[in-house]
């Protein structure tokens, strides 16, 4: 990361009001590296082109590390405001700017004498946004997501020296041991596993493993593999609740385990059935990898909800 | 001296001066009306909370039924408007349940009080209500800061005379030295950093937990970010 920006969204309060933040664009050939990649910001890839712009005048004498997330790293998290990437060397999806319920995050110098015009304007709007956030629900993390699995089919696999820690240590080490086992460790076996588990991983589970290095581990879920429900599909949801208030029969063990499983406690049934359940909660529910893979309530929902609070 | 006992104040000091923004007053609102109000503000918006009881609702726009909610500046409010009043989204022009009203806006320079007043009809499916109109006023303070930094020097003290120069109420303090009740009283807490390599970790782990909004930079941004568990730093590979 160094003092610029790009992926801007130039819409957004945090670059309007109070202050009009009139950032320099200059129209710049993407990195190689960057093809084939999406982001937050460019969920389409970048393009041949794309446009930097300064937030401090000068680069940093030393590196400054920023946020990574890539792709659907913190997406799933209702409410997440991606708002800059920093222009780094690694590849797309490096945030400088980004908001998660009170918690906003500020890639670069915030002294005056670094700091270009617009980047000053911008920091005014920000504390101005970050007033109206007093009240919004921030989600905490417990776990990597699904999402680093893709990244380690991807990343450094171009180039002249293939960067094969990723797919030799790194990915295996983040498996439990039985799954660790299927894994074979090359790019291509990144490519099979990735294509096979991934919307089955899950991780950060009461009682799951964990390793000093990695956290906790990933395991697959063979309640939800047996059924074909991708652990995080609203479509799988309702399945598991058709089927658990259905007929006994083996797919209904199936469901029940991934509803207890994934249904977070605080919103778990305490009596009825799961369709009444469902009925009542469709609408306040999302699904979220980083706070441990949970069915929970959505925190933009949250949020609505103390402020009606509020008010009343 | 003055930059020296801002840094101290939270060492020596057991309750801050709560300075939070505080609420608008309203008027008008008859006692047995079907929807309640909170109203905020600050130099840049006007926040106004609907909430309306079951079966009641009020009109996004003019769909022939009611009149639409609207709000203006009164008295000698020396505010500029900007924009439309920003509102949720509704198909049928109905306002149900929650609703929060945002009406950008700029104080003039050394304004510090707003009046403004909310028209707004309610109906439920059998009839509406006279329209009424709430009186919504105010003081305004300047938002209040406070600056966290490794070490009180030349950088922490131009960060925090931007900030100040900005029109913010700054109180600086250091990591180690940052308590929940310093940050719970301030309406924002920057907590800046220097570059990698270059800053004092000390206290940055440990960060107090606090109800206020956090504007996290840089380095010591992302440490404290990950020292409070918030998911947006479970990406680093």
């Amino acid at each position: 990361m160094d003092h610029q920006a790009h992926g801007l969204d130039l819409s957004h309060p945090v670059y309007t009001h109070p202050r009009r933040a009139q950032f320099q664009l200059h129209e710049t050939e993407s990195p190689p590296h960057y093809a084939g990649h999406t982001s937050p910001l460019y969920p389409n890839g970048a393009g041949e082109t794309y446009r930097l712009t300064k937030f401090e005048n000068e680069k940093p004498s030393t590196p400054n590390p920023t946020l990574v997330s890539h792709e659907g790293f913190f997406t799933d998290i209702p409410g997440f405001e991606n708002l800059a990437e920093g222009h780094s060397a690694k590849a797309l999806g490096s945030l400088s700017l980004a908001r998660q319920g009170r918690w906003f995050y500020w890639g670069y110098s915030i002294d005056p004498e670094r700091m270009t015009q617009p980047a000053k304007d911008t920091f005014v709007n920000v504390l101005y946004w970050m007033n109206l956030q007093r009240d919004s629900e921030t989600v905490t993390y417990v776990t990597d997501t699904r999402k680093n699995f893709e990244v380690f089919t991807w990343l450094g696999r171009d180039r002249d020296e293939p960067y094969l820690r990723g797919v030799q240590e790194h990915l295996p080490g983040s498996l439990v041991p039985e799954l660790r086992e299927v894994y074979v460790p090359s790019f291509e076996g990144a490519d099979a596993f990735v294509a096979k588990y991934l919307p089955y991983l899950f991780a950060g589970k009461p009682g799951m493993p964990t390793d000093k290095k990695y956290g906790p581990l990933f395991a697959a879920d063979a309640d939800a593999m047996a059924l074909k429900t991708p652990n995080n599909d609203r479509a799988s949801l309702e399945r598991w609740v058709a089927l658990a208030d259905g007929d006994a029969c083996e797919d209904r063990e199936h469901a029940l385990r991934c509803l207890e499983r994934y249904v977070h406690a605080e919103i778990a049934p305490k009596s009825g059935t799961w369709t009444e359940w469902y009925a009542k909660q469709k609408a306040r529910i999302c699904f979220i990898d980083s706070t441990g893979f949970w069915w929970q309530v959505d925190p933009t929902v949250r949020t609505r909800e103390a402020r009606a609070a509020r008010a009343r | 001296m003055k930059h020296i006992v801002a840094l101290l104040l939270p060492l020596f000091l057991t309750a801050w001066t709560a300075r939070a923004q505080a609420p608008l007053a309203i008027e008008g609102l008859p006692l047995d009306a079907p929807f309640k109000v909170h109203a905020t503000a600050d130099r840049a918006r006007l926040v106004v909370d609907l909430v309306f009881d079951a079966g009641w609702h009020a009109y996004a726009r003019d769909v022939g039924g009611g009149s639409p909610i609207s709000i203006k500046a009164t008295g000698k409010t020396p505010a500029n408007w900007i924009g439309e009043l920003r509102m949720p989204a509704s198909d049928n022009g109905e306002l149900t349940g929650y609703v929060r009203l945002i009406q950008r806006l700029q104080l003039q320079d050394k304004a510090n009080h707003l009046e403004a007043a909310l028209d707004i009809m309610v109906c439920d499916a059998l009839q509406c209500l006279p329209p009424m109109t709430l009186r919504m006023t105010g003081d305004i303070a300047p938002l209040s800061v406070l600056l966290v930094v490794d070490v009180d020097d030349d950088h922490a003290r131009r960060v925090r005379d931007f900030i100040a120069a900005e029109g913010f109420e700054v109180d600086m303090t250091t990591y180690p030295s940052a308590t929940t009740e310093a940050c719970d009283a301030h309406d924002i807490v920057v907590c800046d950093s220097k570059t990698f390599g270059s800053v004092k970790m000390d206290g940055v782990r440990g960060f107090p937990k606090t109800r206020s909004p956090i504007v996290a930079v840089g380095f010591l941004g992302t440490e404290l970010l990950e020292g409070q568990g918030i998911a947006m730093t479970s990406g680093y590979i």
